[in-house]
């Protein structure tokens, strides 16, 4: 029984591939999983010089900006200083103290006149403004608290990297398989 | 090779790519669209007064009222899934720690499907009005923009302003915002 549901998954043959590669196509595989390795992480890095921000996509985590963004969805930023921030602008900033960034609209700006700007921000969904995040005595945001300016949306996509961040089992068991696949997986 | 694994792996694969080429599709069609429109700000009245606001110290607060017309129901397309719409106040303040400001009065959220026409009457004001430059009082030139934020189903976040402004100049000198109910 068991050895028909493996036959069914392909359990049985799944090392056969990596037994009939000589030596040459086993470093194939491997400059292969690296090159997957690069390739993603010189696509983040690509990203953080053309949007100018240091996480050029974020996950929305929390509800206060329901009902335009849910838990899940994902947010790309520019951070671009040649254009300065407006009221209505959505602003992905960190707060001292605070890991995680929050994602708010500006509801209030002053401006000096020689790029210093102070602002405060609000969630569409709540009721007041987020002077109560703030750090304690904190009354304004500026440009430096800024991760970035919300431009483009996705929804739902980011509820994946939720989930495992939520469950990190799923989170290595997902890159385990990854790491499998790719590198016992011969290319017909 | 041809395993129920291998199978559901290319179907994912497949359902996946088709997804994400729609989105793209579907962002294309609504990523060069002007979502400008008309709007009336009119009968614009304000009151100025100074307020103590903790951390703030002592401040000019202002109240501004009057009547705000607009359709919005054209901006709906299929990529359009909320409007955010907000009312700004915007001024100028020279010689002070300020120079550029600006304020959200009041705003709303129109989701698809809810009736998108704005008429207000002496729209009451959401937002507190404070300047902690204190360059509130005698300003002659207060403007009010209408701007609104197309959030999309999928795509870019597009801000436009509304056509048309109105300016005010706030009166030179303090009066009470607030109707003392004990009179």
């Amino acid at each position: 029984m068991s050895e028909a549901v493996l036959k069914l998954l392909g359990a049985d043959t799944m090392f056969d591939d990596l037994k009939r590669m000589n030596k040459r196509q086993v470093y194939y595989q491997v400059l292969n999983f690296g090159m997957i390795i690069s390739t993603a992480l010189m696509i983040w890095k690509g990203l953080m010089v053309v949007t100018n921000s240091e996480s050029p996509i974020v996950v929305v985590l929390s509800g206060s900006m329901e009902p335009a963004f849910f838990r899940g969805d994902l947010l790309f930023l520019t951070n671009h200083q040649e254009q300065p921030i407006k009221v209505g602008d959505i602003v992905v900033f960190k707060i001292e103290g605070r890991d995680i960034p929050i994602v708010h609209r500006v509801l209030q700006l002053h401006d000096d006149g020689n790029n210093n700007i102070k602002f405060l921000t609000k969630g569409d969904n709540n009721w007041i403004d987020d002077r109560g995040l703030y750090a304690p005595g904190q009354m304004w945001l500026q440009p430096k608290d800024v991760v970035g300016r919300a431009k483009g949306y996705v929804p739902y996509i980011g509820m994946v990297t939720i989930i495992m961040n939520d469950y990190p089992r799923v989170k290595y068991a997902v890159l385990v398989a990854l790491a499998a696949f790719v590198l016992l997986h011969r290319e017909s | 090779m041809h395993n129920i694994l291998a199978r559901l792996n290319a179907v994912l694969a497949f359902s996946f790519t088709v997804l994400a080429g729609l989105t793209f599709l579907c962002f294309l069609t609504t990523a060069f669209k002007d979502y400008s429109t008309d709007v009336r700000v009119r009968d614009l009245t304000g009151r100025v007064n100074v307020a103590y606001v903790n951390g703030l110290g002592e401040v000019e607060e202002a109240i501004i009222t009057g009547d705000l017309e607009v359709d919005l129901t054209p901006l709906f397309d299929w990529n359009a899934k909320e409007l955010f719409v907000y009312l700004i106040a915007e001024y100028v303040t020279p010689n002070t720690p300020n120079s550029f400001n600006q304020i959200v009065l009041w705003d709303r959220i129109i989701q698809r499907g809810q009736p998108a026409k704005i008429n207000q009457k002496k729209f009451a004001q959401e937002y507190r009005f404070l300047d902690d430059s204190k360059a509130l009082k005698a300003n002659p030139n207060v403007t009010l923009f209408l701007q609104w934020n197309v959030i999309p189903n999928a795509g870019a976040l597009v801000t436009t302003r509304g056509r048309n402004s109105q300016s005010i100049a706030m009166p030179d000198t303090y009066t009470a915002l607030r109707q003392s109910k004990r009179a």
